[in-house]
């Protein structure tokens, strides 16, 4: 099942399969090795053209894939640093692994350092590659504690927004939309997806294109996604919400909607009543059960808690819900009005005229894009990607899910469609719950949000510890909650409280609850946590003990480890299990093969786990016992495996032995045997189980069944934050219906007040060249590229009417001050009328600092030099925009001009 | 007869680069010295609020009446029946006539310093002496019925490759239907790379 069946053909090429690594899309590709004089090299990366996924296409940044193995600053042995050097100094010495270890394990007894001490820190590809084993080794050593990127900065902000109305959190959550077949697409603050490359996301849209499909991009800049758009809609930064909201509102009034689709799967026809203290509460029945009214009449029924429609009372009978309840209508005395009236009331001085003021565009376009979009079918608003930015930017992508609902369009052709492992994994999930069954292990059997649940309930609750704590986040919460501070009310693997905690500032039970030790895997928050300050003192601090990272190149966060640990590239390794097909809406399988031998002294990450579960807990037994509890792959056989490939002296023997029962359990699954499994991911690199029309056959959602929402159905009346008010969780952002959140960019004005001359909105975005936060822009392809583009890539935005009234012109040395903060950063401007007029944008790519990076340290503005620390109060996401930006030309000595 | 043609349709060109990536991994260019067999300009045209942004890539136009054949000396500037424009560098003498001659600005120079470099860079190299170079319409993958490395990646679909003597493709028939149009035609070069507009689509 691994590289050693793989053999070169003579002196010619061969070809493998594998998976990309430079975003979330997963792409498949096709490896081209060749081999001369007895070494195999790798030529050249293809998409895989068996994929369905991709299409047999890969961007750039897939293109360039190779030269990050190929690398000459790539981490080569571990390292550890120089005795007498501080952190961050880059005094590393290169080491054996046994000294690696020796040195972890020893400065882990001397320091004392306790479990829940511990700090793991993973990056979006060890949490979609290596999930199964970073949670599992959390809890086999009891660390409560994770903090997983990008949660502030996407997942938790953005997919968990539009989660909230869909019920799609899954492992990167993410739904691909059918725009094949779409007719309209709407793109709302979201250049990475299209423009900035998701391939699969990517040739569907030209496809659409092509196809003829409308394009409107709302965007403070001419992105490259807005460069595709028959519409560019320049919006102000910070005021899509107030545009979605108006379009959300003429929607509802005109009845732009599916009519049939939302009163049959969706909360809009349930029954609402304002409690006591004036709050949106759904009336339920005596049984906790939701209400309807009958169309036409006034008959109040109760329909099931738990359904994927409403066409059947609680009693089985079938009725026609009402989407208005009668004038007048009340329950136990108090006025009852449906979710969808609740809702347009909630919203009614959101017109176009009101978005008007804040967005700059007129109310008119502002109602033409709604009429539009609500009268064509299939329409699809693109749910985003990236949340972050302003602290609405999850009712942003809330408000986006709500109106691709109205359209109807949840897993039907031309909308959003989920992947066809989201579909296996939810129907297995209501088998099992129909059946009263525990649907089993949560990695492996849970969809959903009751997955995000599961996550939540882990690390928030000290009883799943034998230490009794809870992660620092959660301890530091209910502390700033209960000194009246502003707190965050769902931490969920954020940084909330790691300096504090760093600092002995959180306390759990009267006790200090200190971070003293950090591993890194695959993150590099010095550079894409905000600001690169916070991270560098809580890595520099005088309580911190340890500081692991497992990285293949040198990134600005290594620069701070005490050790650091070489992993493989994704081209030299086996995975130790198989994957689901990312967002794809085929259900299929699919896997890496290593196309060479490793280059260096490097590890993988499951072995290296184990290996640091001896250390922290003395038996690596545990992390297996884990694996089994959490994801179902079972530790005996996994033991077996292990002590034979241990035996057998085989590299990275831990990997490979749960590759082997992995491959045996999909196999069963799937109805095959691990051999032809095997034979097939080889020649085809995907192993196809079910197409898209099969899946939504018999498990589309909510028309076949229902959506793992707390109801079952397309949520307008928020499920999810209405459990948060529980907690006391209060304000707009815990708002159960859609409503506004006015971004705050400068204390005492609102978006619509003018801008002082040298004063700008900050804007930023992702190039199609560099992963966000990743190493790749010192790939050598891609750093050729990016000089190639020049200013445009590296250049710091600003329009020509703005820059002129500076004197500033293209190439002029610039500082720019943070209103807020009074950080400071500079770069050169790049004059463009690209760029909306009050905002100033820069591409995020750039800035990195560890001179290890060759190519690319120094070159270009970093924005975490910009971005204070302020965090929303829901997930803890990042406010990466809500401040604005004062202009400052220097001259060439640095100083003001 | 074969006539190979690109069409490049600008309307779903994202300026991702994904071309200039592949064709330099496929073709070994020398990409430590800024050189492209094909790149993909980011300009921002129109006039006054009517601002646009577009991509545009651009390569050898592997002309009919190709100036940079004309002008060489050696006769190290050959042409295919099938129309594809190449360099043999047994011939080339490094003078860069072609490269002037150009006006698609398609070609640049592979020195000694360069192969010795591309060794190392790509572990092995396939040219082994210098000349002037171009995209060649990846020649080589061609001949084995593939598309050109820059074809088979593109992620818009934009880059269409096919022959102009066959009446069925796909890519002769947006030639002849006129809405795939050439680059610099009055020059008289008669170039085969073509360009779908993207401007009328737009209100």
């Amino acid at each position: 099942l691994g590289r050693d069946a793989a053999p070169a053909a003579d002196a010619g090429e061969s070809h493998s399969y594998s998976i990309c690594n430079f975003c979330s899309s997963l792409c498949n590709i096709r490896v081209t090795t060749r081999e001369q004089d007895g070494v195999k090299r790798i030529v050249k990366l293809d998409g895989n053209p068996h994929s369905t996924l991709n299409r047999g296409k890969i961007c750039s940044r897939g293109q360039s894939g190779l030269r990050q193995t190929y690398d000459s600053d790539r981490i080569k042995t571990p390292l550890i640093r120089v005795e007498g050097s501080r952190r961050g100094e880059n005094a590393f010495r290169s080491a054996t692994w046994e000294e690696a270890w020796a040195y972890i394990e020893r400065r882990t007894r001397e320091a004392d350092i306790r479990p829940w001490e511990w700090t793991l820190v993973g990056g979006w590809t060890s949490c979609i590659f290596y999930m199964n084993w970073a949670v599992p080794f959390a809890m086999a050593n009891g660390i409560p504690n994770i903090i997983a990127s990008p949660m502030q900065h996407c997942v938790a902000t953005g997919h968990l927004g539009t989660d909230t109305v869909t019920g799609n959190f899954n492992i990167h959550d993410e739904v691909l939309p059918d725009y094949d077949n779409a007719r309209y697409i709407l793109l709302v603050a979201n250049n990475a997806s299209i423009g900035a490359v998701s391939t699969c996301r990517m040739v569907r849209f030209a496809q659409g294109k092509k196809n003829g499909a409308r394009v409107v991009a709302l965007d403070s800049r001419l992105s490259e996604t807005a460069a595709k758009a028959d519409e560019w809609v320049a919006i102000r930064p910070g005021t899509d919400l107030d545009f979605l909201l108006a379009m959300l509102r003429e929607m509802l009034v005109k009845g732009y909607y599916d009519e049939q689709f939302v009163r049959l799967h969706s909360n809009l026809p349930f029954l609402m009543q304002r409690d006591a203290g004036g709050q949106w509460r759904l009336a339920l029945d005596a049984e906790g059960r939701p209400q309807v009214v009958q169309e036409g009449t006034d008959r109040v029924r109760s329909v099931p808690a738990f359904s994927n429609s409403n066409e059947r009372d609680s009693e089985g009978e079938a009725f026609y819900p009402a989407l208005a309840a009668p004038a007048g209508l009340t329950l136990d005395g108090r006025p009852a009005l449906t979710v969808l009236q609740a809702q347009v009331e909630e919203i009614d001085h959101c017109t176009p005229e009101w978005a008007e003021r804040t967005t700059g565009v007129a109310a008119e376009v502002i109602r033409r894009i709604a009429r539009e979009f609500g009268t064509t079918r299939p329409a699809i608003v693109d749910p985003g990607w990236h949340g972050a930015r302003y602290g609405n930017l999850m009712m942003l992508r809330r408000v986006q899910a709500m109106i691709q609902g109205l359209t109807g369009g949840i897993d039907k052709a031309g909308g959003w469609i989920m992947s066809g492992e989201f579909h296996h994994k939810a129907a297995r999930m209501f088998e099992a719950r129909a059946a009263g069954h525990d649907p089993g292990p949560a990695f492996a059997a849970l969809a959903g949000l009751p997955f995000a649940h599961t996550v939540i309930e882990a690390l928030s609750k000290g009883e799943n510890f034998p230490h009794g704590r809870p992660g620092w986040a959660w301890a530091w919460s209910a502390q700033q909650k209960a000194a009246g501070e502003e707190w965050v009310a769902l931490p969920v693997l954020a940084d909330v409280g790691l300096k504090e905690s760093v600092e002995g500032k959180v306390e759990w039970k009267g006790e200090p609850y200190r971070t003293r030790a950090i591993m890194l895997n695959a993150a590099n928050p010095v550079r894409h946590y905000y600001p690169d300050t916070r991270w560098k003192e809580v890595l520099g601090h005088e309580n911190m003990e340890l500081v692991i990272a497992i990285d293949v190149l040198p990134s600005d966060t290594a620069a701070w480890a005490d050790v650091i640990l070489p992993n493989s590239t994704y081209l030299e390794r086996d995975e130790p299990t198989l994957y689901g097909n990312g967002v794809n809406h085929d259900l299929a399988l699919t896997t890496r093969y290593a196309a060479i031998d490793p280059l260096f002294d490097t590890e993988e990450i499951p072995d290296i786990l184990l290996e640091m579960t001896r250390i922290l807990s003395g038996d690596p037994d545990r992390l297996l016992e884990w694996v089994e509890a959490m994801t179902g792959m079972p530790a005996a056989p996994v033991r077996a495996a292990w002590e034979r490939l241990r035996a057998e002296g085989a590299p990275s023997p831990f990997t490979h032995a749960c590759r082997e029962v992995s491959f045996r359990l999909s196999a069963e699954r799937a109805g095959t045997t691990s051999a032809e499994l095997d034979r097939v991911l080889r020649e085809r690199g995907i192993f196809t189980e079910q197409p898209r029309e099969q899946v939504l056959e018999h498990a589309a959602m909510p028309r076949r069944l229902p959506l793992p929402t707390g109801s079952g159905r397309v949520e307008y009346y928020s499920s999810l934050f209405d459990s948060l008010r529980g907690m006391g969780a209060e304000g707009p952002h815990f708002s159960v219906l859609a409503t506004h959140i006015p971004a705050r960019c400068r204390d005492n004005a609102d978006m619509a007040a003018p801008l002082g001359a040298d004063e700008f909105y900050f804007t930023y975005g992702k190039t199609p060249t560099v992963s966000y936060a990743s190493t790749n822009s010192n790939n050598p392809v891609l750093a050729a590229v990016n000089r190639f583009k020049g200013g445009t890539y590296t250049g710091i935005w600003i329009h020509p009417d703005r820059a002129a009234r500076l004197d500033i012109v293209t190439g002029d040395p610039i500082r720019l001050t943070n209103t807020r903060s009074g950080q400071t950063a500079t770069g050169h401007a790049y004059i463009t009328r690209l760029v909306h007029r009050d905002a100033l944008f820069i591409y995020s790519s750039f800035g990195a600092e560890n001179p290890a990076l060759t190519r690319s340290h120094g070159l270009g503005t970093a924005t975490n030099k910009l971005v204070p620390y302020r965090v929303e109060p829901v997930v803890g996401g990042f406010r990466s925009q809500e401040f604005t930006l004062r202009v400052q030309k220097l001259d060439n000595s640095g100083g003001a001009a | 007869m074969t006539r190979y043609a690109m069409v490049i349709d600008l309307n779903t060109c994202v300026g991702c680069n994904a071309c200039m990536a592949a064709c330099a991994m496929e073709n070994q260019t020398p990409v430590w010295k800024d050189r492209w067999r094909t790149y993909v300009h980011d300009k921002e045209i129109g006039t006054a609020e009517e601002v646009h942004r577009r991509f545009f890539p651009r390569l050898c136009n592997h002309c009919d009446n190709p100036p940079c054949l004309t002008v060489c000396p050696t006769g190290a500037t050959y042409q295919l029946d099938n129309g594809i424009v190449l360099v043999d560098d047994e011939l080339c003498m490094g003078c860069r006539a072609c490269a002037m001659a150009c006006p698609y600005d398609a070609r640049y120079e592979v020195t000694f310093a360069d192969i010795e470099r591309g060794r190392d860079f790509y572990g092995s190299l396939e040219r082994e002496r210098p000349s002037m170079d171009k995209c060649t319409f990846c020649a080589h993958r061609v001949e084995q019925g593939l598309e050109p490395a820059c074809v088979q990646t593109c992620v818009g679909s934009a880059r269409m490759f096919g022959d102009l003597h066959d009446p069925e493709d796909p890519v002769a028939r947006l030639v002849a239907s006129g809405v795939a149009r050439p680059l610099l035609s009055h020059l008289g070069t008669r170039p085969n790379v073509y360009y779908i507009g993207d401007l009328k689509r737009r209100g």
